[in-house]
């Protein structure tokens, strides 16, 4: 709908987390972050004049949990946008499917669980590209509301599948990391933290690094940053776009299914069909409160979703643990008021 | 056979005369109609008939905003929930009549829904999307937090209902009565709906609504101011829903959380692609088909309403509940690809098999009313004259 030519598309920009920071730092001009970490900084002095410090460390280090997990989320649906320029609804359906999958390889097949969790990410991966091949590539990538429906239509056949096959009851999932009771934790300063939680940190930064790696030093890495910059220029260039675009849903498709056995890491969740709702809400939040096509704004923007939903859960009385989604999601809608973009969102420039 | 009919000659009129006049007594004569076993016992029926009429309305206020205005929104659940709530808790804790909620259902969602709007003066495209999702999914959290207002997961119910007055000569204890006047009553309320919705589309508004969507640039350079029509848009799409929570209410007058969540946007939006997008009529075999496979999966799946055409197999899966989801999402992707327009282009498609109806413009039916127009001269006319806003089959 949106005829957005970028204005700034002449030169393809670096994916690299240091690069992107600097540079983004240089466009944005520093403020929109340096408001964001001045109010995240008041913030969090005020909450440790009110119930101390010692409290404060144990709900900061929860809370980098749950943004680590969201922000997992968030980097695949970022992906996506930025491939297809679409938000895939269906990417926590897919999350959770596979990661029924590797379930059903761990706990009925007796396999090793880290072999079943990579199993069931490259599983994901087939699945990803084929559907974009047969059911996203036929659509002219500009008509942006076809996709969206096939989008729609998928997480419906995925949602019923996964009812229909697993029922609706809930499974434990096997912990990837040591999770004997009562040693499962290291004390840091005072807080305790799970090695689940450990490992999640852990496997979230690794994966970061992964997927930096992956598409700043490879072929397939460059020509997907160059479709994303500019779909019809990358195509008069000689790049595949059909095939890149089939690597961006499959990296998603990956990456996501990495993410549900995250969520299911933490002894207290476990695998039903609808578990990765509230995840994928706090990564849509994340996701769009870091900007859409910025892999760096997920990652931030998972990290801070996590901080607002443990600290306003657990500091601001009077919206106690019901209302934190509707808080979050609050501040979002204000975030975006100010930067209709996302923090580290690209401007778009409108040209007729 | 073909008939060849030309635009605003008597066999034309009478053709539409004809046309709608059948439509009229097809839904007339809904209530007293019974259906096979399938569809289940006769006041079953009856209520998934009314329950469709309710499910029209809101897929043609989300059609109003995705269709015809190219904002797509997965949070409509939450305007179709406010309306419902709206009816349930004036009636039941304020002792108001049902007629008395209807106008404040409509005009406090079209408020809230302007006022979530808002955002869309700012926030553009695929952001906007998330905005709507988060609406969706937080209307059922905020039903439960306000659980004295509105009985937050055990729901909320009346026990008065619409009765039929005397002059109707309807037995008010009688098992049917009863339910064929509030289908009558929603039948109104729906076809006053379906009305307004046509005029606006066919309205100044309307084009302008149109026009926003297909090119935002040069709709603002002809002099249409995008945000207020998109703000606009989306309230009265949300007062559309609200009404249609409104007649769900009126229908089975019982509301709780889970029946307002972000699923229900989904299967309104199955039934937007199903009926047609950017289609007025097309709401409603749209509401149709979602209401009846919903009600068919749980007839054919309930042990005890099996008949004839037993599923053992399926009736003893704890994981039934999933089919319906799954044969909606296939439908959804099948349609998609063989029938982008909808069941109403597909009807159309038909139609243009067994009938011609070629346009004429007005000036020439001021000049000459009575004559048929050459066949040459009128298809020149016809290509002349296609408006060109007309063409929405192009946006799936």
């Amino acid at each position: 709908m949106t005829t957005a030519l970028d204005a700034t598309s002449v030169s393809i920009e670096p994916f690299g987390i240091g690069r992107k920071i600097r540079r983004r730092l240089e466009e944005i001009g520093i403020r929109g972050v340096a408001v964001t970490a001045g109010v995240f900084v008041v913030l969090s002095l005020t909450f440790v004049a009110m119930d101390g410090l010692k409290l404060y460390w144990q709900r900061f280090l929860d809370g980098l949990a749950n943004g680590f997990i969201y922000a997992a989320v968030a980097l695949a649906l970022v992906l996506i946008y930025k491939a297809t320029g679409i938000i895939n609804f269906a990417q926590g359906s897919m999350a959770m499917f596979f990661t029924f999958i590797a379930w059903v390889l761990s706990r009925q097949q007796s396999w090793p669980v880290w072999l079943a969790i990579l199993t069931a990410m490259l599983l994901s991966s087939v699945f990803a590209s084929g559907f974009e091949r047969v059911f996203i590539r036929p659509f002219d990538p500009a008509n942006h509301l076809p996709i969206t429906i096939v989008t729609i239509a998928l997480l419906s056949l995925i949602d019923g599948t996964a009812i229909y096959v697993w029922f609706a009851d809930p499974k434990a999932f096997p912990s990837p990391f040591p999770s004997k009771p009562r040693q499962d934790y290291v004390d840091i300063f005072g807080a305790r933290v799970f090695y689940a939680t450990l490992g999640i940190w852990i496997t979230v930064i690794l994966m970061t690094i992964g997927v930096t790696l992956l598409l700043n030093r490879t072929k397939i890495g460059l020509a997907f940053r160059a479709v994303s910059s500019n779909l019809e220029s990358s195509r008069l260039v000689g790049v595949n776009v059909g095939r890149t675009l089939q690597f961006g849903w499959a990296l998603a498709a990956a990456i996501g299914t990495l993410a549900g056995c995250l969520v299911l890491s933490d002894s207290r969740t476990y695998l039903e069909p609808s578990f990765m709702a509230k995840s994928l809400v706090f990564a849509f939040a994340a996701a769009t409160i870091g900007g859409l096509d910025s892999l760096v704004g997920a990652v931030v923007g998972g990290l801070l979703v996590g901080q607002m939903q443990t600290m306003i859960g657990g500091y601001v009385h009077f919206i106690g643990s019901d209302l934190v989604l509707a808080t979050t999601l609050a501040i979002i809608i204000i975030v975006l008021l100010v930067r209709p973009s996302g923090l580290f969102g690209k401007v778009r420039v409108e040209r007729v | 056979m073909r008939l060849s009919l030309i635009q605003g000659t008597k066999q034309h009129r009478a053709y539409l005369v004809g046309a709608w006049a059948f439509a009229a007594l097809v839904l007339i004569l809904v209530p007293f109609v019974r259906l096979p076993w399938i569809f289940g016992n006769p006041t079953g029926q009856l209520q998934n008939w009314t329950r469709t009429l309710a499910f029209a309305v809101a897929i043609l206020g989300l059609n109003l905003l995705i269709g015809f205005s190219g904002q797509i929104s997965i949070g409509h659940s939450a305007f179709v929930g406010l309306g419902a709530y709206v009816a349930v808790i004036t009636v039941a804790d304020h002792h108001w009549s049902y007629f008395a909620a209807l106008p404040v259902a409509f005009v406090l969602c079209f408020v809230v829904g302007c006022v979530v709007g808002l955002p869309a003066l700012r926030i553009k495209g695929l952001y906007l999307v998330v905005v709507t999702f988060a609406i969706g999914i937080v209307f059922p959290t905020l039903v439960i937090r306000y659980e004295t207002i509105t009985g937050g997961a055990n729901g909320k119910g009346v026990t008065s209902t619409i009765a039929p007055p005397t002059w109707t000569s309807l037995d008010p204890r009688d098992r049917m009565d009863p339910l064929r006047y509030r289908y009558f009553v929603l039948l109104i309320v729906a076809v006053v709906m379906f009305v307004l919705a046509r005029n606006i589309i066919k309205s100044r508004a309307g084009r302008a609504m149109v026009a926003q969507r297909d090119n935002p640039t040069a709709a603002a350079i002809n002099g249409i101011s995008v945000p207020i029509n998109k703000v606009i848009i989306f309230g009265l799409s949300a007062g559309f829903c609200g009404v249609a929570g409104w007649m769900l209410m009126v229908n089975q007058p019982f509301a709780s959380d889970i029946s307002f969540s972000v699923q229900l946007s989904i299967t309104l939006i199955i039934g937007l692609v199903l009926g047609g997008v950017a289609t007025v009529s097309g709401a409603i075999p749209g509401a149709i088909v979602v209401v009846v496979i919903s009600h068919l999966f749980e007839q054919l799946t309930d042990a005890k309403k099996l008949g004839p055409l037993r599923m053992t197999w399926l009736a003893s899966r704890p994981g039934r509940g999933g089919i319906v989801s799954m044969v909606f999402g296939a439908l959804l992707l099948i349609f998609v690809f063989v029938l982008p327009g909808g069941f109403i282009d597909g009807l159309r498609k038909l139609r243009a098999k067994f009938v011609t109806i070629t346009t004429r413009p007005a000036w020439l039916a001021s000049i000459n009313p009575s004559h048929s127009v050459p066949a040459l001269e009128a298809s020149v006319v016809a290509t002349a004259a296609s408006p060109v806003l007309a063409d929405n089959s192009t946006i799936l």
